[in-house]
């Protein structure tokens, strides 16, 4: 049952990291590369790493993500692929 | 879209090829199949009596491999110190949140004190339950990202607190190993009482060495927000 | 049907493979797109896709996560069927790292384009070699 989970979880991330490098819009990326970060959340939590899974989604999902974004608005970016 | 034109098919053999290379080697080192016999199950048998900590992750990045934790600080150090020197002096340059958002400037005088306080839950309860020094430091640091978002221009940071903060407890930290050697036999010996194990007060130097990382983790990244806002005016 | 889920071997062999194409994808990533943001976007993706290879090969089906419970419901002490705590504090503390590392590397992205005002890889020819 946790290794079908862990295989279907496997998938989605392979299409949004497909997603991700192949978008246009850069504001996107960001928020599906925070989708990303969810999914691996999960992946280590279902892999007995609850350490890994908070500090994954704290600094993955959270900091990274927020980084990412104030240098996009500091590079004044819309839609260039 | 039109990814035909973008990318060319040999891209995409010599990316696959390169990283069925590096996972290979990986696997190479991994032995392919990990035996359950190594030195992760020898550290789980003599965790109880060493250390009286619930949490056996917390117990082997302070305490076992407090080295590599120091190691790890160090680079953080340098990289906040590289960020610094690029910026520039970040006492006279505007902020990139120019605009005063009322909704949020309410929202945050109730959220901040909440944040603040379940990051230190989450520094202080290292060694009983999933948590530790870095995961608390990052919220803490979110806490103070938050109330650059509401408050726009009208926010200032004491940077002398801040280095003082982040100085004190990278010395601390080193301080406590250098009493385990004066005290105890090696560096990062254990010299406060163990106690027994699901106590607060147990597990000996491990939630003082965790409390010194989360200060400095926290201290570390609210000053890299805070040089990432600053628009430098060429 | 889906018995064979519930092993270990075919599901090390999973994560190898999945973890190994979303690596390729990102590397597709870095070496066709023009904006440097997102070659820094995807050298993340990258290195996110190895810390995902390497828990998941120390990870075994019926263990157990490495905290002790003392009090409660379910008591649990330490034994031999808890997961490995070593792996999982090495990754730990290389995921503050590359955050680190992401935003120096992004610091130059934003001092660049306050100098030139474009981050297109395609105009920076500052460094090319002059055509004699």
């Amino acid at each position: 049952m946790i290794g079908f989970i862990i295989f279907s979880i496997f998938l989605a991330l392979i299409i949004l990291s497909f997603l991700i490098i192949s978008t246009k819009d850069l504001a996107h990326s960001v928020i599906l590369f925070m989708g990303f970060g969810l999914g691996s959340t999960i992946l280590y939590f279902l892999f007995s790493a609850p350490d890994v899974a908070l500090t994954e989604a704290v600094i993955g999902a959270g900091l990274a993500s927020v980084v990412l974004l104030v240098v996009l608005l500091q590079t004044k970016q819309k839609e260039i692929s | 879209m039109n990814l035909k034109k973008e990318i060319k098919l040999h891209t995409i053999i010599s990316s696959l090829l390169i990283s069925f290379m590096i996972v290979t080697l990986l696997g190479i080192l991994l032995n392919f199949n990990h035996s359950s016999s190594s030195l992760g199950m020898e550290l789980l048998a003599i965790n109880e009596t060493q250390t009286q900590s619930a949490n056996a992750v917390t117990s082997v990045v302070t305490y076992f491999r407090g080295l590599d934790t120091l190691g790890e600080v160090t680079i953080l150090f340098l990289s906040v110190f590289g960020i610094s020197y690029a910026i520039g002096d970040a006492k006279s340059k505007l902020n990139i949140f120019k605009d005063e958002n009322q909704l949020l400037q309410i929202g945050v005088k109730i959220l901040f004190p909440i944040i603040i306080l379940f990051g230190i839950y989450i520094v202080l309860n290292g060694h009983l339950s999933p948590g530790g020094g870095f995961q608390g430091g990052v919220i803490i640091a979110s806490a103070f990202l938050l109330k650059f978002l509401a408050y726009g221009e009208n926010i200032k940071i004491n940077h002398k607190i801040i280095s003082l903060l982040e100085s004190f407890s990278a010395a601390g930290f080193i301080l406590t190993g250098v009493l385990g050697v004066l005290v105890m036999d090696r560096f990062f010996g254990n010299f406060l009482p163990l106690g027994k194990m699901g106590d607060f007060f147990s597990a000996g130097i491990i939630p003082l060495i965790y409390i010194f990382v989360g200060l400095k983790v926290a201290s570390e990244i609210t000053a890299l927000a805070e040089y990432f806002i600053k628009v430098k005016d060429v | 049907m889906f018995d064979i889920f519930n092993e270990t071997s075919f599901l090390h062999t999973i994560i190898t493979i999945g973890s190994f194409i979303i690596f390729g994808i990102a590397i597709v990533g870095v070496l066709t797109r023009k904006n440097l943001f997102k070659i820094f976007l995807s050298l993340s993706i990258a290195e996110a896709s190895l810390f995902l290879y390497f828990i998941g090969n120390h990870f075994e089906v019926s263990k157990i996560a490495p905290i002790a419970n003392i009090a409660g419901d379910n008591i649990t002490t330490f034994s031999s069927s808890m997961a490995d705590p070593v792996p999982q504090a090495m990754i730990l503390t290389t995921i503050v790292i590359a955050i680190a590392i992401l935003a120096l590397g992004l610091t130059f992205v934003t001092s660049y384009y306050k100098l030139t005002n474009n981050i297109d890889i395609d105009k920076m020819d500052e460094l090319k070699e002059v055509k004699s």
